[in-house]
C-alpha cells in the first residue's frame, strides 16, 4: 500500500502564525513526497481542527498524519487519540513542534523562521513515512500484594489493601508484629502507651481473611515485573513461593547503637533512648538527675542526616521523668532543636514548662562523661556563651541516637533493583511528586525504610503506598506504550552496560541459543518494565538495541533530509 | 512569700516568670540599655546570661552581682518572643535576697525605707557630673517606689532615662 501522508499545520492563534508564514509552509508541504493532503488550521487542537483531521483521514485515505503545532508534552495524546477515533493506528502519527522549537525562539527573524518551519515539517514527513503500526502492550495484574515488614507502616498498608478486597501476603522477619514501635514505651505528643495504638491494629490484621501473615520469614528472591512477581520465601524451615502483583517495601530501620561514644557500654547507666524506655518501662521514679545528649551519631561527617524526631523522643522521656518525679533534674544537651509538625512545637513548650533544662553544646567540645567504677555520675559540658564548663550530676545518661538503615536494605536493593541513597535508605522515584513509589513499576515504599519517619507519617505513607498499589490491581491490567527498546540478540556482545544503566531494572540477562551447540547469555528488555527512555540504546556499543519510534533509520532519515541532496543510510 | 528553701523559691520564681521558655535568641541582650551604661557589660550580666545561669545553677544566686545591674526598664520583657518576664523575676529575686540579708550590692532607699536601689547604678550616677541635677531625684526613687506610683518624681526622672538609652 502506498504512503498517503496528511500534514496539518497550526497557527496557534498568533503564537506560530505571527512569526511563521503558515500558508507558505502549507504550500511547501504539499510538494513533499507522498503528501496527499495539507491544510493550515487556526487551532488544530480545537474541535474544528480535530474533526478536520478525522474527515481528511477518511476522505483522502490518509495512512500517515503529521501535525505541526505546539509541544508533544501536552498535546500528543490528544492527536493520537484523534487518529485512533478515525481508524488510524496511533503510532502512525508524528508531531512537529513549530512553537517552542521555532516561532517562540525566532520571533525577530520571521523569514528564517519560515525556512526553519519548512525544514522541521520536512523532517517530520521523512520520519512518518518510516513509522510502522504498533500495538499497545498489556499484561494482567494479580490482585494480591506482598508487604515486606510488619511494622506500623506495613500494618497500615496491609489493612488498607485488605479492606479494599485484595489479598495481602505480609512478611515479618521476627516472631511478632509491631516492628520498632513494640520497643517504645509511650508515644508523643499524647503520651499514651504504644500498646493502645498498635494492639488493635495487630489484632485486626491477624483476624483479617484477606491477610496471610508469614512470621519468621525470610525473602530469598524476587523475580518478575508488575502484575506477575514471584517471591521465594523461607519460613518454618521450609521454602515457599508466592505469586503477587505488587510489592510494598516497609522494612523500617534500626536505632543506632553508639558504640564507643560517650561511655556507652563503658558505664552501665549510659544507654540509648530506646534502651532507657525498655529498662524503665512505666517506672521513672527512681531517677533524680538525668542528662540526655542529643544528636549522638547524627549530623556528623559519617552520618550527615538529622534523625528528625529524636529531639521529640528526648523531650517525651524528659517530660515523663519530670511528671513521675517533679524534683528530678532533667537536662537535655542539644545542638539544635527539631520540633516540626503538628503539635510538636507545643510539645517543646510543654517540656520547657515542666522545667526540662535545655543546654546547647558544640561539636568541637563534646560533653564528657565521668564515672566511678561502672557507673557514670557526672557530665561535663562546655557552655559556649558562658565560656566555661558546667558540671551536671547524672544518675543516668541517655544518648539520643537517630535511626539507621536496616542491613537488609542493600540485599533488597540488589534483589529488586530498587535504588538506595547515600545514607543507605531507599530512594523514592521523585522526592516531591512520587514520594511512595520506586522508578520500577509495581514496587512501593512506606515508612522508615525511606527516611526516619514518625508514626503519623508512617501511617500516612502506608495508606499512600496501599492506594498506589491498589491502582494497577483494580484495573486488572497494565497497558504500556509500544515505543520500547528491543535487543537484537545476534548483535549483542553481552557487555552488560545496558543492564547496569537501565533506571527501571527492565534489562536483564537471558539464555539465547545461537545454534544447537552454542548458547550465550544476552541482554533482553522486559516490555512491561521498559519506559522507552532510550538510555540502553545510547549505551550500546554493538548497536544491538533499537527503540521503536526512534530507530536509527528514522533518526538518520530526519537528519538526512535537513541537508538537501544527502541521504544517510545505515 | 513564705520561704523555706531558697532553691525552691527560686525554682518557683523561674517557673512563674517563664524563664524556662528562654530560647537563647539574645533579643533581650540586644535591647538592654545597660550595654551602653556600663563598660564591663558582657554575656554574664545580660538578661540572657542571667536567665541561663540561674536556671542551671540557682544555688549560686547569693554571689550573683549581675542581679544588681538591671534597670528594670522592661525593654527585654517587651521584646522577648517567648514571654520571659525578666524584670519581675529580677525584682522578686532582689526582694528575696534582701529578706535574707544580702545587702552587699544594694543601697538604702529613703522613700520606702528599703534596700532596693542597685549599688552599681548609684555609683555610676555619682561619678557622672552631667547627672548632678537629677541625681537626687533618681536616687530617691528605688525600683519598688517607682512601681508603687511616684508619678511626679518619675516625670522628672524620665528625661534622664531617655538619655541613658540614647547613648
Amino acid at each position: 500500500m502506498s504512503l498517503r501522508i496528511g500534514v496539518f499545520i497550526c497557527h496557534c492563534g498568533t503564537n506560530i502564525g505571527g512569526t511563521v508564514n503558515v500558508p507558505e509552509v502549507v504550500k511547501y508541504a504539499a510538494t513533499l513526497p507522498d503528501v496527499v493532503h495539507t491544510e493550515g488550521n487556526l487551532y488544530t487542537c480545537s474541535e474544528d481542527g480535530l474533526s478536520s483531521i478525522r474527515n481528511q483521514i477518511k476522505e483522502h485515505y490518509l495512512n500517515r498524519v503529521v501535525v505541526a503545532s505546539c509541544t508533544p508534552r501536552t498535546h500528543e495524546p490528544l492527536f493520537k487519540k484523534n487518529c485512533e477515533l478515525a481508524g488510524l493506528n496511533k503510532y502512525l502519527f508524528e508531531f512537529v513542534n513549530l512553537r517552542e522549537h521555532c516561532s517562540w525562539v525566532h520571533m525577530t527573524q520571521q523569514d528564517d523562521a519560515t525556512d526553519k518551519a519548512k525544514d522541521l515539517v520536512r523532517m517530520g514527513v521523512a520520519k512518518v513515512s518510516l513509522l510502522t503500526p504498533e500495538e499497545d502492550l498489556s499484561t494482567e495484574v494479580l490482585p494480591s500484594s506482598l508487604i515486606i515488614g510488619g511494622g506500623i507502616s506495613g500494618l497500615s498498608a496491609a489493612l488498607t489493601l485488605a479492606n479494599q478486597g485484595y489479598h495481602v501476603e505480609l512478611l515479618e522477619k521476627s516472631a511478632r508484629l509491631g516492628g520498632l514501635l513494640r520497643d517504645v514505651n509511650r508515644v508523643f505528643p499524647s503520651n499514651v502507651p504504644t500498646s493502645d495504638l498498635i494492639d488493635p491494629l495487630i489484632h485486626s490484621v491477624l483476624k483479617h481473611d484477606n491477610i496471610s501473615v508469614h512470621f519468621e520469614a525470610e525473602l530469598l528472591d524476587i523475580k518478575g515485573f508488575i502484575g506477575n512477581f514471584t517471591a521465594a520465601i523461607r519460613e518454618n524451615g521450609g521454602t515457599g513461593e508466592l505469586k503477587i502483583g505488587t510489592i510494598i517495601v516497609a522494612i523500617g530501620a534500626n536505632e543506632l547503637k553508639p558504640e564507643g561514644m560517650f561511655g556507652y557500654h563503658l558505664f552501665k547507666n549510659v544507654m540509648t533512648q530506646l534502651e532507657f524506655e525498655q529498662q524503665y518501662r512505666g517506672d521513672y521514679n527512681g531517677l533524680k538527675d538525668v542528662v540526655m545528649i542529643n544528636c549522638v551519631g547524627a549530623r556528623t561527617d559519617e552520618m550527615p542526616y538529622c534523625g528528625r524526631f529524636c529531639c521529640i523522643t528526648a523531650m517525651k522521656n524528659a517530660i515523663l521523668l519530670k511528671e513521675a518525679n517533679p524534683e528530678a533534674e532533667v537536662t537535655i544537651l542539644q545542638r539544635d532543636i527539631m520540633a516540626f509538625g503538628k503539635a510538636f512545637e507545643e510539645y517543646y513548650q510543654k517540656a520547657m514548662q515542666v522545667g526540662v533544662r535545655f543546654v546547647r553544646y558544640t561539636v568541637d567540645r563534646l560533653p564528657e562523661i565521668e564515672g566511678v567504677g561502672d557507673a557514670a555520675n557526672k557530665v561535663k559540658v562546655y557552655h559556649e556563651l558562658m565560656g566555661r564548663d558546667l558540671e551536671l550530676n547524672a544518675d543516668a545518661v541517655i544518648l539520643t541516637t537517630p535511626l539507621v538503615p536496616a542491613e537488609d536494605n542493600q540485599t533488597l536493593s540488589r534483589m529488586m533493583k530498587i535504588p538506595v541513597g547515600n545514607e543507605g535508605f531507599f530512594m523514592e522515584a521523585h522526592q516531591k511528586l512520587r514520594p511512595v513509589e520506586f522508578p520500577a513499576d509495581g514496587i512501593y515504599i512506606a515508612g522508615c525504610a525511606r527516611y526516619p519517619t514518625e508514626i503519623v507519617e508512617c501511617i500516612s505513607q502506608g495508606y499512600a503506598a496501599a492506594a498506589k498499589a491498589a491502582a494497577p490491581m483494580s484495573q486488572g491490567r497494565v497497558v504500556t506504550e509500544a515505543f520500547i527498546s528491543k535487543v537484537n540478540p545476534l548483535s549483542c556482545s553481552s557487555c552488560g552496560r545496558c543492564v547496569e544503566i537501565c533506571p527501571f531494572g527492565a534489562v536483564d540477562w537471558v539464555e539465547f541459543r545461537f545454534s544447537p551447540e552454542i548458547t550465550r547469555e544476552v541482554a533482553t528488555v522486559n516490555p512491561t518494565e521498559c519506559k522507552g527512555c532510550g538510555l540502553c540504546v545510547a549505551s550500546c556499543l554493538s548497536n544491538a538495541i533499537q527503540l521503536k519510534g526512534f530507530t536509527d533509520e528514522e533518526i538518520l532519515a530526519m537528519v538526512g533530509t535537513t541537508i538537501a541532496g544527502h541521504e544517510f543510510t545505515l | 512569700m513564705q520561704f523555706t528553701d531558697i532553691k525552691t523559691v527560686i525554682r518557683h520564681s523561674i517557673q512563674k516568670n517563664n524563664l524556662n521558655f528562654c530560647l537563647e535568641c539574645g533579643k533581650c541582650s540586644a535591647v538592654c540599655p545597660m550595654l551602653d551604661f556600663y563598660g564591663e557589660y558582657e554575656y554574664q550580666r545580660s538578661p540572657r546570661g542571667v536567665v541561663e545561669r540561674l536556671s542551671l545553677a540557682p544555688e549560686d544566686i547569693e554571689e550573683e552581682e549581675a542581679l544588681w545591674y538591671c534597670l528594670t526598664c522592661q525593654e527585654c520583657t517587651f521584646f522577648c518572643p517567648s514571654g520571659v518576664d525578666f524584670q519581675s523575676f529580677m525584682m522578686e529575686l532582689r526582694e528575696l535576697l534582701l529578706q535574707r540579708g544580702h545587702k552587699k550590692y544594694a543601697v538604702f532607699c529613703h522613700v520606702c525605707g528599703e534596700y532596693l536601689m542597685p549599688k552599681k547604678e548609684f555609683e555610676y550616677l555619682q561619678k557622672d557630673p552631667d547627672n548632678g541635677k537629677h541625681l537626687g531625684d533618681l536616687l530617691a526613687v528605688c525600683p519598688r517606689c517607682k512601681k508603687t506610683g511616684y508619678a511626679e518624681v518619675l516625670h522628672r526622672v524620665a528625661p534622664l532615662y531617655k538619655r541613658i538609652k540614647k547613648v
